[in-house]
Formats: C-alpha cells, sequence, structure tokens
C-alpha cells in the first residue's frame, strides 16, 4: 500500500489512556484502538515505512510483525472511512 | 399580527442573553426552554445575542463545508465557513451562527408563525454558543443518593475548598437514549430516598463537574404509573403534547418522595435550583425479565453513551473539549451498566 495515509479531519478522538476511541460524526461509528493502535494513529500523516519504523521503536515486536499490524490496522481505518490516502508515495 | 417584544434578556448559567425584535411565539419557546431562574448563576463574561428578522431579509446564503447534527427524529445540515454556521430551511427561513470570543450572535430570520424545523435549527445554535462558553449539555437522568448510602471514590468525589462541586452533593448520571427507562428508574430512586437532579437534560461545567438540572419534572407514560407507581396515579401529572404526563418535583416532593433542591443550590420563582456534582456513569438497558443489577461498564461503552448523549458539536474547538471531558469522564469516574429487569434498582456496589 502505497501513499501518506492521513486521519480524516471530522474523526473525533477521546482518549482513555490506554486507549484511543475514534468517532465518526458523520455515521456515529466508534473505532477503538489498542496501545499499539494508538501508537500508529498518533504518527500519521505518513507513509507505511514510518509507521512500521515507529511501531518497531516503540514496541519490542520485529519488523515483519509490525509491517504485519500496520497493515492490517491502516485496512481497517480505509475501511472505516476514519483514514485518507494522499498523493503517491510521498511519506515515504 | 403577535406582537413584538423589542428586548428579551435574562441569563443562561451566568451568560447573558438578548433577543432583538423577537415575535411572541419564539419568545414563549425561549422562556420555556432557556430562562431558568433558579439556576442563577455568578455572571460570566460570554454573550448570546439574538436578532429575529423577517422572512424576506435572508442575507446570501453561506458557503462553505457541511456539517451535520443529529437532533430527535432527524438530521440538519449546516454550511460552516470559520467561526460561522447557517442552515437553510428553504429560502424563507434560516439560523446563522457567528462564533467570537466571549459572545455568539445568532440571527434568525422566518416567518412569526411557530415553525418545528426552524425552532430546532435554533436550539441547536443556542447549545452551540453555550458550548463555546464552557457549558456541556448532557441528555441523562441524574440523581443524588441520600448521604453516606453509596460509597464513591475519591477520586469521583474530591472536595476542593471554594470549588462549586463542594455545594452540589455526588450523583450518578443514567444513560440511555429514548424508553431506555431513564424516567422509570428516577422515579424508583427518589422513592428510596434519591434526590432527582434532572429528568432527561441537565447542562454541565465541566471543569468542575457540577451539573445543572434543565427540565422541571419527571414524565411518563400513564401505563408505566399505574404499574409502578400507583402512589403517584393521584398527583397532579399533567398532559404533554407527545401523550406523556409530566410531574413538577415540587409536585413530586408533596407526594413523599425525595425531591427537595440538593441543597446549597440557589432558590428563584420559588423552585429549588436542582444540581448535582457528577460523581458516577450509569448506562441503562432494558431486560426481558430478571432481577434488576449492577454491572461494570467497559470504559469504550461509556464512551460510546457518553457522545450520545453530549451530542455532538458543531465547531471543532466545542468537540475537542467535549472529546476531553469524555475522556477523563470514562477514565476515573465509576462507570455502571444497570439492567433493568422486573424489580427495583438498589443502591450501586462499591467500586
Amino acid at each position: 500500500m502505497a501513499g501518506t495515509y492521513a486521519r480524516v479531519a471530522r474523526v473525533i478522538e477521546t482518549d482513555l489512556g490506554h486507549e484511543l476511541v475514534l468517532l465518526d460524526p458523520e455515521t456515529q461509528e466508534m473505532f477503538s484502538l489498542n496501545e499499539t493502535g494508538r501508537c500508529i494513529w498518533r504518527t500519521l500523516p505518513a507513509g507505511e515505512a514510518p509507521l512500521i519504523a515507529a511501531l518497531v521503536a516503540a514496541y519490542d515486536v520485529s519488523p515483519a510483525a509490525a509491517e504485519a499490524d500496520v497493515r492490517r490496522l491502516l485496512t481497517e481505518l480505509l475501511d472505516a472511512g476514519l483514514i485518507e490516502v494522499r498523493g503517491d508515495a510521498a511519506g515515504g | 399580527m403577535p406582537p413584538v417584544v423589542e428586548d428579551l434578556a435574562f441569563p443562561i448559567l451566568g451568560r447573558s442573553f438578548v433577543g432583538h425584535g423577537v415575535p411572541e411565539p419564539l419568545r414563549g419557546w425561549l422562556l420555556e426552554q432557556w430562562w431558568r431562574p433558579e439556576q442563577a448563576l455568578p455572571a460570566r463574561r460570554f454573550a448570546i445575542g439574538l436578532e429575529w428578522t423577517a422572512a424576506g431579509s435572508a442575507p446570501a446564503p453561506a458557503q462553505g463545508e457541511p456539517v451535520r447534527a443529529l437532533v430527535p427524529g432527524g438530521v440538519l445540515t449546516w454550511r460552516s465557513s470559520g467561526g460561522q454556521w447557517e442552515w437553510r430551511g428553504g429560502d424563507a427561513t434560516g439560523v446563522r451562527l457567528t462564533l467570537e470570543p466571549e459572545q455568539a450572535r445568532i440571527h434568525v430570520w422566518g416567518t412569526s408563525t411557530r415553525d418545528a424545523e426552524l425552532f430546532t435549527a435554533l436550539y441547536v445554535a443556542i447549545c452551540e454558543a453555550l458550548r463555546a462558553s464552557g457549558l456541556l449539555p448532557l441528555h441523562a437522568a441524574v440523581a443524588a443518593p441520600p448521604a453516606g448510602t453509596v460509597a464513591w471514590p475519591p477520586a469521583a468525589a474530591p472536595y476542593i475548598p471554594g470549588d462549586p462541586a463542594a455545594t452540589a452533593p455526588a450523583a450518578m448520571a443514567f444513560l440511555g437514549g429514548r424508553e431506555a427507562g431513564k424516567s422509570t428508574t428516577l422515579l424508583h430512586l427518589a422513592r428510596a430516598g434519591w434526590t432527582p437532579v434532572a429528568e432527561d437534560l441537565c447542562w454541565i461545567d465541566p471543569d468542575a463537574r457540577v451539573l445543572y438540572g434543565w427540565d422541571r419534572g419527571v414524565r411518563l407514560r400513564r401505563a408505566a404509573i399505574e404499574a409502578f407507581f400507583p402512589e403517584l396515579s393521584g398527583a397532579p401529572w399533567v398532559a404533554e403534547p407527545d401523550g406523556k404526563l409530566l410531574l413538577h418535583y415540587d409536585d413530586l416532593a408533596r407526594h413523599g418522595q425525595a425531591s427537595g433542591g440538593p441543597g446549597g443550590g440557589e432558590r428563584g420563582a420559588g423552585e429549588a435550583a436542582r444540581r448535582g456534582t457528577l460523581a458516577g456513569v450509569t448506562l441503562l438497558r432494558r431486560a426481558a425479565g430478571g432481577a434488576t443489577g449492577w454491572e461494570p461498564l467497559p470504559p469504550r461503552d461509556a464512551v460510546r453513551a457518553l457522545w450520545e448523549a453530549v451530542g455532538v458539536p458543531l465547531s471543532a474547538a466545542a468537540r475537542q473539549t467535549a472529546a476531553a471531558w469524555i475522556g477523563t469522564v470514562a477514565a476515573r469516574l465509576p462507570l455502571y451498566h444497570l439492567r433493568l429487569g422486573k424489580t427495583p434498582p438498589g443502591p450501586p456496589p462499591p467500586w
């Protein structure tokens, strides 16, 4: 997946400390992120490589595991309409 | 043609409100919805100005991004640009809200007859103005238990000398949508000695966590009164347009239910100020049968329920304020799920 991933501006974050709850006011859908998901969300806007690097730096995970986590979460966030892709691999 | 009242002025929780050129149907509605002399607060430096003009005086349509506001029975789509929001109900009616530091200006144009959608848009605009002044609405039933009957954790009921929360007793907010059981739960608890603060709507000062009850009584259907509260069947219930019956808090008190003011509040117009300090949150869920019981509520579920109770503001700044408050409440206060079965609720278990 290439491009820079960015939060959709209208999405509202509610921070519970260990967990981040995202609300899309258009759909009233909510999406809960655990600590690693929160780390990825906080790193946005970014391309896939910086997101993987952020996860590896913050947690004791292998690059391969981090890549799988990042790709899975990005897919879920895109499907939920909470993030969008901008440009073409601009964010690395 | 209805008479025009040139200036209508009263405070709303310490914020000044002034209406210019307000025709009578709207004047009555404004007083009914927003005038609560018993909830007097020290004056705050925030002014809400409302100007009503005739239907033919609509300004040029505002451009901007669409922002949807969920309202009972539908959605109102506003156009947002900078600090301005505009809703139009066709060519003849509309509401324009302009938020500035320490003031909100609301321009309403339309006919002088009662227009439900226009009044709803105006309600949204006034709510947004109050949000900009630092308050949050909370759709919840709220009640304060008798002293010593609920073991609140220290973080839920802090005592800070000089803090307004010190004068309002610890209270539980009961959340749930329409027909979730808020009114019935409130009356069950009043029967057990709890003091009602609100039945469906209150305003909250998010910093102090003080809740100001905004409704004037408890509303129930006659079938519920006869099934659960037969001792109140002879009380002076008043029929409401939606078929429910309203019992004013003072009349509730006269019929033996605990409903005096929670104490410490100011009084006006002979009515007690209903205030509480938010110390816990409970989400109501009806159950088909079995006993009523308390269970822990996961914080993420509380976040969803609190957003539904607070509503999503129009402005980004108010959204951030609401998100911060909801995050703090869900992370720090006791959270319960009250499963409403066939028995009345007892006090919540220790957190």
